[in-house]
Parts: structure tokens; C-alpha cells; sequence
């Protein structure tokens, strides 16, 4: 295990420095010169002159080679500044610091939300294979994953908030204002998660050693509880990691929509602005996280699983 | 252990996430700590009520102050920009924190003096401009003639782009409501100049005194309210200045959200977390017209435009009769019927709306696709290969249609455009980008939105767009099509010292005539700024141009 977690953290860097790199050139060819979009921000209405979009372009150090400002960045990146935003002129890395409680706790709920009602459901609908409750859960499952999340958000906001009036439609700072976001953040994992547990709980109620506890007597929720369930449930260890990929990219269409102040709107609103610092030290810090998260996942499959350490012993 | 850790996983993590939503959703997720705000303000959160309480909060935000008035809450766009106004000023202005000594009126879009009483023109480079005598900062400080000097020059020192545009060489006291501004040329709109919001008036010394990043403290503004908290990007809150000039404003404060997504915004009032959203979509509106206890609100003058840039440098359109038979293909009014319906928009016959300067008998080209391709034949075009493009010295007949998706008007005009420029034969290619692309010569018409009403001159407004500034001077900056703008520079260079406005129309008609005869630009439709109001929300008289969207007046019935 040691080994393993030691080969794992020495290619986190190199992934870091191919995404950050990769990033920072895609951002660099996308059309748009953050110059003039900045200066046509701060004077709505005003097309700013050319000399006036030189100076700046001059002041935020684009005139410089792309190689160089990615140097240039990634330098200070290393000594913990990201630097400073070009709209708001404010550090990056304080922006991302002061949007990621507000993000960690909308996929929290959303990732709690997805496996409170995936792991039963997927469960019940495995048991139930081919039944009423396996077909529903099926269909709402498909529905789930197929539909996007933009639309799940604006059904959620008309039936709750506008027709039935029961939770706000946006914003951020009361219970009743996480509910909606994290729901429609949720149904996508939650499907994906509730397929993932019906699979796997089927495969392991057709194996002998779940026929053998029967045979000895045992009911069949205890067994399903007590056998087959601790076994099911391994690949949603890994699901988790993955899904928390998707929750964070998830996030920044919904946190848009409902106004939720976290990192996704921060990134939406930066990339409209080609606030280019904004956007990359955005896609550097989800990386990291996305990154430290799937390692997480994988060690935790692997300590759970003694399958997976054999295999690679045998190796 | 791995059954330790089985069990850990299985049920431990959902159960700790559980209770970490259960623990969100009773308790409310903690507020973020702003940005950049005092920590002494009276702090208050984004809208939080039941929809059944909007705009009535229990926790005014400063109770003392505020008594039981209510707090309106309002769903903007962006709060991007600083609220010192040598940064910008659009956002202080907006919200009704700033002001100017001269504002552009409602009525006919013209300067109308604000924090002046008047300006006179006593030689073509001096202004005597009097002062109110009743205005005073929200510290309390009072605005004289020596409070607006300070201010003025710190602009002039603080934002170059004013700085420029204002042309002031002088200010200086004349007594204690008076002050006399010389420029270094002739500046006969300098009241519409002095109408930008970067030049609302501050005091200076209190703005210098805070430093950067913490103007809010200076209490520098003279508006109906005072800015408590900004995090721009996120929300504004202000409570009412008991102590305006115009009189107490009857609400305790305004809580501006910033709600980019025009769905959103449009959702929140109909769900009532919000009572005004600023500039709803035409479905919008619609919408919010068919649900009990809110409408739609508009002044009913079109301030900004929707239009095409012309590119007479690609070599397409630079064949006057090709161009002029695209204006012809275009169906410019079925095209505005479309993406500004009635009560949001009105069709452009020019590139200017008729509230800014009315030209009776100018015209641009009107639908004529007959026309178009007789045009189209006589220089040269042929659909030699029955493919139903035309083309010439066997190249096809196709053009570029580029735009921007930040303003929904622009995809659609693209494609209602290359529908009908395929009817009289011409291939269009729609490419919807970024707007900077404009700089760029990848294309033959360019979709643009931009104010057409800035500082209230008409002559400004149309010769910005041919790269010429207002007195005829300029090197073709922001003439992104490379027109040729000659004739229109001896038109503009009658206006050079003329202050009279009326005199300033007809040179505004003359060049408008040019630019339509040219098809200089296409302009489609001039939009609205609509709003979606609840019914509670009293005395609120919507302007037409971006620049105000709150004064003293609004109210909020219990």
C-alpha cells in the first residue's frame, strides 16, 4: 500500500502541470481579448479605443509570450499566488478560498442527497427485479440521467418555488435555500449511483454464498443486510470518487441558476469576462481536488477490497 | 479491518453526509465573509424571507434608522464595477447612490441638470454651472462649489477616460454654489459629458482619505441611499439617506442580487424573492404579465440598438451593389417583430431612435428582394451551376454572419438573416463567437448591441460608430467595419462649436441620411429596458436608458 500511495502522489504533479498547461492554452486561443472585455465592463455603452485596450493588455502582462505568462503564472502559483482577478483586481486565490464553503457544502448535499436515496432504491429495486418498484425506479433513473441539469433546476424552481411556493427560488444563506440546488445537483449521481448498487446487488444475490446463507436459514433481509450488501456497495467507493468530478462540473450550471455563491458561478461570471487568472486558478484548484479525491476513492477501494491488493501482489 | 472499513464506508459516510445536510438544511449554510466591506456595516444576507414575506423584511438592516419601512429587493444583472465612480460608477449610479450635476431625462433623453440647478456656455471654452444648495454627502459633509471642484479634478486625475472626454483645463470656485469650468477645446455638450456615470460627484477628500478598497467607508455619494455591503458579483445592500436632498425615500433600504441568468431573474420575482428584476426578455414579460400580482414595466424608448456592423474591407460587401443588395435581401422589420415584440422593442429605421432625434424623410433600404437581385445581376452574379447560389468568376456568393451569444438578440437575428439572404441566392454562414471577434476580419456583417442615447447628443452617438468623435476629429478607433467615413466627417465638423441642440439634430439627420444611404451599418431594433415589477412596488417610473434604475421614490406597500 505504501508503495502504491507513493507512486500515486508522485504523478499528481505531472497530471497538474499537463492540466494547467493545457488549460492555460485553451483558454489563451478561445477568441476574445480580455483587454477590451474588461474595459467595455467598466464603461457599459463606451467602445474603448485601441490605445486604451494596448495599455492595458500592457498592464496585465498579455503583450508577453504565451510561454512566458505561463511561466510567469505558474511560478506564482507555486508560492500560493494565483494571481489577481482582472475584473475585481482582487487575489484569486482569496476569491476560490472565500466560494469554496458555499460549494463544498451544495455538493455535499447533493453527494448525501444522491446516496440516501440511491442505496435503498437500488437495493429494493434489486430485490424486486422486474417488479413495479424495479421498473419505476428504472424509469426515474434513466430520466435522472438523461435529463440536464439546467432543465431539472428550472422544473424544481417553477414547481416549488413558483407554483407551490414552498422553498425560495434562489440565493444563499438559509436552510430552505440549499434544498433546491442540491436536488436538482443530485439526480444525476443519484441515477447513476442507484443503477451502479441495483447491478452489483444483483450480481452478488445470484452467487453461492448468498444461497448458502439462505440455506442456513437466514431471512432475507439479513442476508441481503448482513451479506450481500457490505459487497454491493464497493463499487459506489469508487462511483464517489468519480461522481465528485461531475458534482463540482454539475456545480457550475446550478449554482448559476439558483444564484448559490460557490465556484461555479465564480467560473461562469469569469469566463464570460475572460477574467482569465479567475478561470484558470479555477480549473487548477478543481483538478487538485478532483485529483486528491479519486486517489482518496482508490486507496479506500483498496483497503476495502482485499481482491484488489492480492492482484497486485500477485503482479 | 477491512470489515471495519467496509462497515465505515457502507454506513458511515452516507450517514455522516445525511446528517451534514440535515445540519444545512436546519441551521442555513453559513454566510461567505465579504470581500471587500467593513466589517462594521450592518451586515445583511442575500433575500432570505418566505416568498409570502418578500421585500418585508423583519431585519431591516439598520433597525435604528430604517424604523419599520420595508427593503425592497431587487434582481440585477451584474454587479461588476466599483463604487467609486473614477472606477466605473455605473453600479452607484444604477442603484441610486451617486449622482451627477446633470442626468439625461426621461423624456427626450437630453442633459437635465441633477446636482446643478444650470450650466451656461459663457465662451465657446468656459461653463458656469450653479449648484444645488440643499445637497449633502452621506457623511454628513455639505456639496458646495469647492466640494464639486475637488471632485471634478479628482476624476480628471483618477480616470483617464474622463479625463479625455471632458476636455477640462480649469475648474474653479466662483462663489459658493458656483463653479466655472474651462476646457482646453470647445465642449459645447459638456452638461451630456458631465451625465457619464464615472464623473457622479464624490467627496473628494473623505474618497482620498479611505484609501483603495474601502470607499464605501468615505460615505463620498449623495444619493437616496447609502451603500451598507458590496461583494460585487454577489449583492449590494443600502439603506435610505433620511437626509436626501429630493426628500426621504419611503423604503428602509434596497438589497440588490446579482442573478446573471435572465431566466433566473425573471423566476425569482415570480416566485416572489425578489420585487423588481431588471431587464426581463420579451417571454419574460409575457410571462410575468399573465401571473397575478406583478407586470412589466418600461419607459417605451428604445436606448440601445441591435445591428450589423458592415465590413467594407473583406471584399464581399465592399461591391456597394452587393452590399446594397444585402440591405435590400434583409427583411430588417420582420426581424425586429421577432427578437424585440411590442412593448420590448421597436424596429430601426436608422441606427438612432427617434426619442434622441426624429428625421423626418431619412430612410435606409427596405425589403426588396427583387431589387436585391437585380442589384446582385448587375455586378455580376449568376447562379451559373443551378445550386441556387449565385456566383461569379465560379466563386460562390457566400458571406459571414458573426455575432455574440451574450445578447440573445444577436443568434437569432443571424438566423432569420441567412434564411432570407439564401431566397435572393447568397450563401450566409452564421458564426456566433465572442464580441471582440468584431476586431477581426473574419467576417461581413458583425451583430452588435450598444447604447445609441450616451450623453444625450446625437451627433455623438452616430459618430462614434463611424470612428469620429463629435467634433469630426479621430482615427477610426471603434470603426470596426472600416468604413469610409469622409463624407460624414465634413457633416460632423458642422457641429464643432454648436451647443444648441436643435441645430445638433439637424446635423444628426444629415449624417444619419449618409450612413443609411451607405448602408454603413443595417441597425435592426431598438430595445427597451424592460422591467418585471411586483404590484406591491409603488412610485417606480422606469428610465429608459441603463443608467438609473432607482431613486427616491420607489416604495414597497406592506
Amino acid at each position: 500500500m505504501g508503495a502504491y500511495l507513493v507512486r500515486r502522489l508522485a504523478i499528481l504533479p505531472l497530471m497538474l502541470l499537463v492540466i494547467s498547461a493545457a488549460s492555460f492554452a485553451l483558454l489563451n486561443l478561445a477568441p476574445g481579448d480580455p483587454a477590451e472585455i474588461v474595459l467595455r465592463q467598466r464603461n457599459p455603452g463606451q467602445m474603448p479605443s485601441p490605445a486604451a485596450v494596448s495599455a492595458l493588455r500592457a498592464e496585465l502582462g498579455l503583450d508577453a509570450p504565451l510561454p512566458a505568462q505561463y511561466v510567469r503564472w505558474m511560478s506564482g502559483a507555486l508560492s500560493g499566488d494565483m494571481g489577481r482577478s482582472y475584473v475585481t483586481e482582487r487575489p484569486v486565490a482569496a476569491q476560490l478560498a472565500r466560494r469554496t464553503v458555499p460549494t463544498v457544502l451544495l455538493t455535499a448535499a447533493a453527494l448525501a442527497l444522491a446516496l440516501l436515496v440511491a442505496v435503498p432504491v437500488g437495493i429494493l429495486s434489486a430485490q424486486r427485479r422486474g417488479g413495479a418498484v424495479d421498473a419505476i425506479a428504472r424509469l426515474a433513473a434513466l430520466v435522472g440521467a438523461a435529463a440536464p441539469s439546467y432543465a431539472l433546476a428550472f422544473g424544481l424552481i417553477i414547481l416549488f418555488a413558483v407554483k407551490l411556493s414552498w422553498l425560495p427560488a434562489l440565493g444563499y444563506g438559509s436552510g430552505s435555500q440549499i434544498v433546491l440546488p442540491a436536488i436538482a445537483l443530485s439526480l444525476a449521481p443519484m441515477a447513476q449511483l442507484m443503477r451502479l448498487i441495483r447491478a452489483s446487488m444483483l450480481e452478488i444475490l445470484g452467487q453461492d454464498y448468498i444461497r448458502t446463507a439462505r440455506a442456513k436459514g437466514l431471512s432475507r433481509q439479513a442476508v441481503v443486510v448482513g451479506h450481500a450488501l457490505r459487497n454491493a456497495l464497493l463499487p459506489v467507493i469508487g462511483a464517489t470518487g468519480v461522481n465528485l468530478g461531475y458534482l463540482l462540473s454539475g456545480a457550475v450550471i446550478v449554482e448559476t441558476i439558483f444564484t448559490w455563491p460557490g465556484l461555479g458561478q465564480l467560473m461562469v461570471g469569469a469566463a464570460l469576462t475572460r477574467d482569465y487568472p479567475v478561470v484558470q486558478g479555477f480549473v487548477t484548484y478543481v483538478a487538485v481536488v478532483v485529483l486528491l479525491a479519486n486517489l482518496a476513492a482508490d486507496i479506500a477501494l483498496r483497503m476495502a477490497d482485499p481482491r484488489l491488493r492480492y492482484e497486485r501482489e500477485e503482479v | 479491518m477491512p470489515n471495519l472499513l467496509i462497515q465505515s464506508i457502507t454506513y458511515i459516510i452516507p450517514a455522516a453526509f445525511a446528517l451534514l445536510l440535515a445540519l444545512a438544511v436546519a441551521c442555513g449554510a453559513p454566510a461567505a465573509a465579504p470581500e471587500n466591506t467593513p466589517t462594521s456595516t450592518a451586515a445583511t444576507m442575500v433575500p432570505q424571507q418566505s416568498p409570502q414575506a418578500t421585500g418585508t423584511s423583519e431585519q431591516p438592516a439598520d433597525p435604528a434608522n430604517v424604523g419599520e419601512r420595508p427593503i425592497l429587493n431587487a434582481g440585477v444583472i451584474w454587479l461588476d464595477s466599483p463604487l467609486d465612480p473614477v472606477e466605473s460608477g455605473w453600479v452607484a449610479n444604477q442603484s441610486g447612490m451617486s449622482e451627477n450635476l446633470f442626468r439625461l431625462s426621461a423624456a427626450n433623453l437630453s442633459p437635465e441638470p441633477w446636482l446643478a440647478t444650470a450650466a451656461v456656455q459663457i465662451d465657446p471654452l468656459a461653463w458656469e454651472i450653479t449648484l444645488r444648495t440643499d445637497v449633502r454627502f452621506h457623511n454628513g459633509n455639505a456639496m458646495d462649489a469647492q466640494a464639486v471642484k475637488a471632485s471634478l479634478e479628482r476624476t480628471i486625475r483618477l480616470s483617464p477616460a474622463s479625463a479625455e472626454n471632458l476636455g477640462i483645463d480649469t475648474v474653479s470656485v466662483k462663489d459658493g454654489q458656483t463653479i466655472t469650468v474651462t476646457t482646453t477645446d470647445p465642449r459645447p455638450t459638456l452638461p451630456g459629458l458631465l451625465t457619464s456615470p464615472a464623473t457622479a460627484i464624490t467627496d473628494a477628500a473623505a474618497a482620498d482619505a479611505a484609501g483603495e478598497g474601502n470607499f464605501i467607508d468615505a460615505g463620498a455619494l449623495t444619493g437616496p441611499y447609502i451603500p451598507t455591503e458590496y461583494v460585487q458579483k454577489e449583492r449590494l445592500s443600502s439603506v435610505a439617506n433620511d437626509d436626501y436632498w429630493g426628500g426621504t425615500p419611503p423604503l428602509a433600504g434596497i438589497e440588490h442580487l446579482a442573478i446573471p441568468d435572465t431566466n433566473s431573474r425573471e423566476l425569482a420575482l415570480q416566485a416572489g424573492d425578489i420585487d423588481v428584476a431588471i431587464n426581463i426578455s420579451p417571454n419574460g414579460a409575457q410571462a410575468i404579465n399573465s401571473q397575478p400580482g406583478m407586470h412589466s414595466l418600461t419607459a417605451g424608448i428604445g436606448t440601445s440598438v441591435v445591428m450589423w456592423w458592415v465590413n467594407f474591407e473583406r471584399g464581399t460587401l465592399s461591391d456597394p451593389l452587393v452590399l446594397r443588395a444585402v440591405a435590400h435581401a434583409i427583411d430588417r422589420k420582420s426581424i425586429a417583430d421577432l427578437v424585440a415584440p411590442e412593448g420590448t422593442g421597436s424596429f430601426a429605421e436608422l441606427l438612432l431612435p427617434e426619442a434622441l432625434v426624429s428625421c423626418p424623410g431619412v430612410t435606409a433600404p427596405g425589403y426588396d428582394p427583387d431589387q436585391a437581385r437585380n442589384l446582385l445581376a448587375q455586378a455580376g452574379y449568376a447562379d451559373s451551376n443551378g445550386d441556387g447560389v449565385l456566383d461569379k468568376d465560379g466563386q460562390p456568393l457566400e458571406i459571414v454572419i458573426g455575432g455574440y451569444p451574450e445578447r440573445f438578440r444577436l443568434p437569432i437575428m443571424a438566423e432569420a438573416a441567412q434564411a432570407m439572404l439564401v431566397g435572393v441566392g447568397i450563401q450566409a454562414e452564421v458564426r456566433i463567437t465572442e464580441w471582440t471577434v468584431v476586431n477581426e476580419p473574419e467576417w461581413d456583417l458583425f451583430g452588435w448591441f450598444n447604447n445609441v442615447v450616451e450623453t444625450g447628443d446625437p451627433v455623438v452617438n452616430v459618430s462614434k460608430y463611424a470612428g469620429i468623435r463629435a467634433d469630426a476629429s479621430g482615427s477610426g478607433a471603434n470603426n470596426y467595419g472600416h468604413y469610409d467615413n469622409s463624407r460624414l466627417v465634413d457633416i460632423v465638423a458642422r457641429a464643432g462649436n454648436l451647443s444648441d441642440i436643435e441645430q445638433r439634430k439637424g446635423i444628426a439627420c444629415d449624417a444619419l441620411a449618409v450612413v443609411a444611404d451607405e448602408s454603413a451599418f443595417l441597425p435592426v431594433a431598438h430595445v427597451y429596458m424592460v422591467y418585471g415589477v411586483s404590484d406591491r412596488v409603488t412610485g417606480f417610473e422606469p428610465h429608459p436608458t441603463s443608467l438609473y434604475f432607482f431613486d427616491h421614490r420607489i416604495g414597497l406597500a406592506q
